[in-house]
């Protein structure tokens, strides 16, 4: 006799499958998010903790170092920096933790279970956004609040919120390209390291573009991260370099590329079912 | 088939004198592979980010014209930077290697044959050490495209490098084997050595601090590392060159007795 026969309560309540529908989509979706959590949770020192600390950091070489000569523009060279950190720290996270969580299923094969499951490919690949998104607003505000000890901001909190949700998903949906595309932990380093991180550190980041020589200043504005941050910048200061119109533009339009191609991708099985 | 003769030639156990040489070399290339394996990932990488910061604080700093005392800011961030690179390296080879041995359970490929505890020691430690100096060479190869490095004294740049690389392997082979998870290394990693190559003046003249934080700075083996490194390209140091070179020395000795007080003793590995 089972534990589930021997007990009169469990056996007079069968559990009832659900029923395909909306509801059942969006209880997978929502199921997948809280996996997504739970894997960030075991990485919460590098992820969160980085994000923050690494955040701290930077603002605290750069006050020591700009305390001498150039004392007097220091506080804007902070305040320049400061919000590009968002992107760099609290945003880039996501991308690194979607993109390890899709590659480290892949290895171990625990991406069968979910590709077996009765759930859509929209489903499926919404879990992994809502999970990356959300977790892109905690970080991401909670880098704003790291650097606010450092530099006053004079936050436009809907601008501010806007770009933080547009550059969640852009970089939720990168993550998860990057860890579809993936088939060893050198080829995801190569795409962050070496593609990413240098992309998101000179996208305006620690340097106003339009104090770049024509060339570099050229390609920065080839990059859609610029507008990204440039956007941040605008929340976080209430200084808008460029108008808010184009950042909010192209950073749309490219979470929304990439989240369609994402899509494309998922619903095709790319990497997942050959 | 098995014959008699066969039997007659099977192998027989290797003898070596007091020092198996052949254990602790073969160990040592084991350590060389495991990192050249994903280059990308070990070598391409960190030079990536080091050249990164390099370049930010040019721009940021306005590195160009600025000076820190009579060299260009250019001048003084290179040798921080590539030692940045070269302990954050050497670190990160020797502790993930012990962790990631220990995790997947093929420790016992190290504890099970002839090799004594200085033999494993020195054989991780230049492993580390190798995978630092690549990362410092590199990004030194790197970095003179951009800005002109000369050498000051070719004895402080070499005992420098070579002392911080076997400091940073020693400490990475201490934490790994203290460390029972990812986690554990990933919050030394994060909250210790990275705030430590950072602050320890990389960046600027640690006459820069407060009165108290100078201080503190004169205790830190990281801040010695950085300086006599520095000395050897630029000629000027901010603290004691002799204070240094001694600091190192009786740091190292110092962990590597730990070290191999701990894998004598089997802490954390055969328990």
């Amino acid at each position: 006799m089972t534990a589930a026969e021997g007990n009169p309560l469990r056996a007079e309540v069968p559990l009832a499958p659900m029923r395909p529908g909306l509801a059942m989509e969006l209880r997978g979706a929502l199921a997948i998010a809280y996996r997504e959590w739970l894997f960030a949770r075991r990485f919460i020192v590098e992820s969160v903790g980085g994000a923050l600390f690494s955040t701290a950091l930077y603002l605290l070489v750069f006050t020591v170092a700009l305390g001498g000569g150039m004392a007097a523009d220091a506080g804007s060279v902070l305040k320049h920096i400061a919000p590009g950190l968002i992107a760099v720290f609290g945003l880039q996270m996501v991308a690194q933790m979607t993109g390890a969580s899709v590659l480290i299923s892949k290895h171990e094969h625990s991406i069968s279970t979910l590709l077996m499951a009765p759930l859509s490919p929209a489903a499926l690949l919404g879990g992994y956004l809502i999970g990356g998104v959300s977790m892109g607003l905690v970080t991401g505000a909670g880098v704003s609040v790291v650097a606010s000890l450092f530099v006053a901001p004079h936050p436009d909190f809907w601008v501010l919120g806007l770009f933080l949700v547009l550059g969640a998903f852009m970089l939720s949906a990168l993550g998860v390209l990057v860890g579809l595309w993936a088939q060893r932990w050198d080829q995801f380093s190569f795409i962050m390291d070496i593609i990413i991180s240098p992309m998101m550190m000179l996208s305006g980041t620690f340097v106003s573009v339009s104090a770049l020589p024509g060339k570099w200043q050229a390609l920065a504005y080839l990059s859609p991260l610029t507008y990204l941050i440039s956007g941040l910048r605008h929340g976080y200061t209430g200084e808008a370099e460029l108008p808010l119109a184009l950042t909010a533009g192209v950073s749309a339009g490219v979470a929304i590329f990439l989240v369609s191609l994402a899509m494309l991708l998922v619903a095709r099985g790319w990497r997942l079912k050959d | 088939m098995t014959t008699r003769s066969d039997i007659r030639t099977a192998p027989t156990p290797r003898r070596y004198g007091r020092v198996n040489w052949i254990g602790a070399y073969t160990l040592y290339r084991k350590e060389v592979f495991r990192f050249l394996k994903v280059f990308v990932q070990t070598v391409a990488a960190p030079v990536v980010t080091t050249l990164l910061f390099y370049a930010i604080f040019a721009l940021a700093l306005g590195g160009v014209v600025r000076k820190v005392g009579n060299v260009s800011l250019m001048e003084f961030l290179a040798p921080g930077l590539i030692m940045m690179g070269m302990a954050q390296n050497a670190f990160a080879n020797t502790s993930s290697s012990v962790i990631i041995a220990k995790v997947q359970g093929n420790i016992v490929d190290l504890l099970m044959p002839p090799l004594a505890p200085v033999e494993i020691a020195a054989a991780y430690v230049a492993g580390g050490v190798t995978r630092g100096i690549l990362v410092g060479l590199a990004t030194a190869a790197a970095i003179l495209f951009f800005v002109p490095l000369s050498i000051h004294s070719v004895f402080f740049v070499a005992y420098h490098a070579l002392m911080a690389t076997v400091m940073l392997s020693l400490l990475g082979l201490i934490g790994g084997i203290w460390a029972e998870k990812f986690d554990h290394m990933a919050a030394v990693t994060n909250f210790i050595i990275t705030p430590l190559t950072f602050l320890s003046g990389t960046f600027y003249s640690v006459d820069r601090l407060p009165p108290t934080f100078l201080w503190l700075a004169h205790l830190n083996p990281f801040f010695y590392m950085i300086d006599g490194f520095r000395y050897g390209f630029i000629g000027t140091a901010g603290g004691s060159l002799t204070a240094g070179v001694l600091t190192l020395l009786g740091i190292n000795i110092a962990l590597t007795l730990l070290a191999w007080r701990m894998l004598a003793t089997g802490y954390k590995l055969k328990a």
